[in-house]
């Protein structure tokens, strides 16, 4: 090897060097956020609401509503169904597309209940108004009381009366963010904003530049290790 | 316009196109098979909650389950999750001893021949034994195990609830 061969590899392997602690670090972020959004669903981080102090950290928001999802977690219940909560003249009725959650005054849960019950596909609204429950799904409204003891079908056009009213609607998801959220924007950077794109780009090439002159580094290596024997 | 976006956000929304087949609705399992019946609660306490747990074999929510009974016969409308989503199924007991089990509602993505009438008919007069299993053995079905399993719980539950609901009744 001439000189400036040798001076060439011991520059590139340098630089190598350098590239390799610093992408190490993104890579391990990388690595360890994809494997917990590898199993996002198995271990509950899509329904488990992020600590509401990091929320507000990380995310500036700051809510007031209360957790729907505490009462359901201290059951062992996933509440990623869960939209909305409405107030009865006693307890509190979770409402979630699937399934209604019936808690008493105290927050404990009294009942779990399918919407399928009422003859609901899935719920896509609803209004309390004293002690009327109404439920709506794709294709009727239900009246029922709060204690949810049987239900009886409006007709649509008492059903069409109360499209004015302030229905809880599902789909308008609460301001919470889930552990699978925040991994996800990790993963992709994305909390650097506008520059995440670039720094990803960099980041990439940063990676094919370490592959590259890996290789390059082996190859050196290998031709003076034969020529030497 | 705000509710306009919210039915538009609800109609693409992955709920909205989550796969689900209904057989039957609850309400029209329970018009067909015990028409006229009464809708009742059983409270839950302590030891049968416990003894529920361990027959499903997880937590069950709540304090009480609903139920439809009419002439002595009970009908339950019940839960039970097969590998990740909830199957429904309506369960008729008549005296300890069931009469009819229908899924009414399948939710998973493999293992839905549990709902087919060859399968359910097994559980035709089935009792519930003293140690909370079946008075006999239901032929499983290859590649719906985990959806035969919780086919299984429910059938078992629906008898334990009926007994609790007779009990109750006799102390009465």
């Amino acid at each position: 090897m001439t000189i400036d061969k040798a001076k060439r590899r011991k520059a590139v392997a340098r630089w190598h060097r350098r590239f390799a602690i610093f992408i190490s670090i993104w890579l391990i972020l990388l690595a360890v956020t994809g494997l917990l959004i590898n199993h996002a669903h198995d271990w509950k981080l899509d329904s488990e609401s992020l600590a509401k102090p990091l929320q507000r950290w990380v995310y500036g928001i700051d809510s007031n509503e209360p957790d729907l999802c505490e009462p359901l977690t201290r059951e062992g219940i996933a509440c990623d169904q869960l939209f909305a909560r409405l107030q009865l003249p006693v307890g509190v009725l979770l409402l979630g597309v699937r399934d209604l959650f019936l808690l008493d005054d105290s927050g404990q849960l009294v009942e779990k209940l399918s919407v399928s019950q009422f003859g609901l596909a899935s719920l896509q609204a609803a209004l309390g108004e004293g002690s009327d429950i109404y439920l709506r799904g794709s294709n009727k409204t239900v009246l029922t009381t709060p204690d949810l003891m049987g239900g009886r079908t409006l007709d649509s056009e008492a059903a069409t009366a109360l499209n004015g009213r302030q229905w809880q609607v599902a789909g308008i998801i609460p301001d919470t963010i889930t552990w699978e959220r925040f991994l996800l924007d990790l993963h992709a950077a994305r909390f650097l904003g506008p520059v995440a794109k670039v720094f990803n780009d960099l980041m990439a090439a940063f990676v094919l530049i370490l592959a590259i002159s890996g290789l390059w580094l082996f190859r050196v290596k290998r031709n003076a290790a034969s020529r030497d024997n | 316009m705000m509710s306009l976006a919210a039915w538009l956000v609800l109609l693409t929304s992955p709920v909205a196109l989550a796969m689900e087949t209904i057989y039957q609705q609850p309400l029209e399992f329970l018009k067909e098979n015990l028409s006229g019946c009464q809708q009742q609660v059983l409270w839950l306490k302590k030891d049968i909650k416990s003894q529920i747990e361990r027959l499903v074999d997880h937590p069950f929510p709540g304090v009480r389950v609903r139920y439809c009974e009419k002439d002595g016969k009970t009908a339950w409308v019940l839960d039970e999750i097969g590998k990740t989503e909830p199957i429904t199924s309506g369960i008729i007991v008549n005296q300890g001893r069931v009469e009819q089990v229908r899924v009414l509602i399948f939710r998973e993505s493999r293992g839905s021949e549990v709902h087919r009438g060859a399968f359910t008919r097994q559980y035709q007069d089935a009792v519930l034994e003293s140690d909370h299993s079946l008075d006999r053995y239901i032929d499983g079905i290859t590649g719906a195990t985990m959806s035969v399993s919780a086919l299984n719980r429910q059938v078992k539950l629906a008898l334990l609830l009926d007994k609790v609901t007779r009990e109750k009744t006799n102390d009465h």
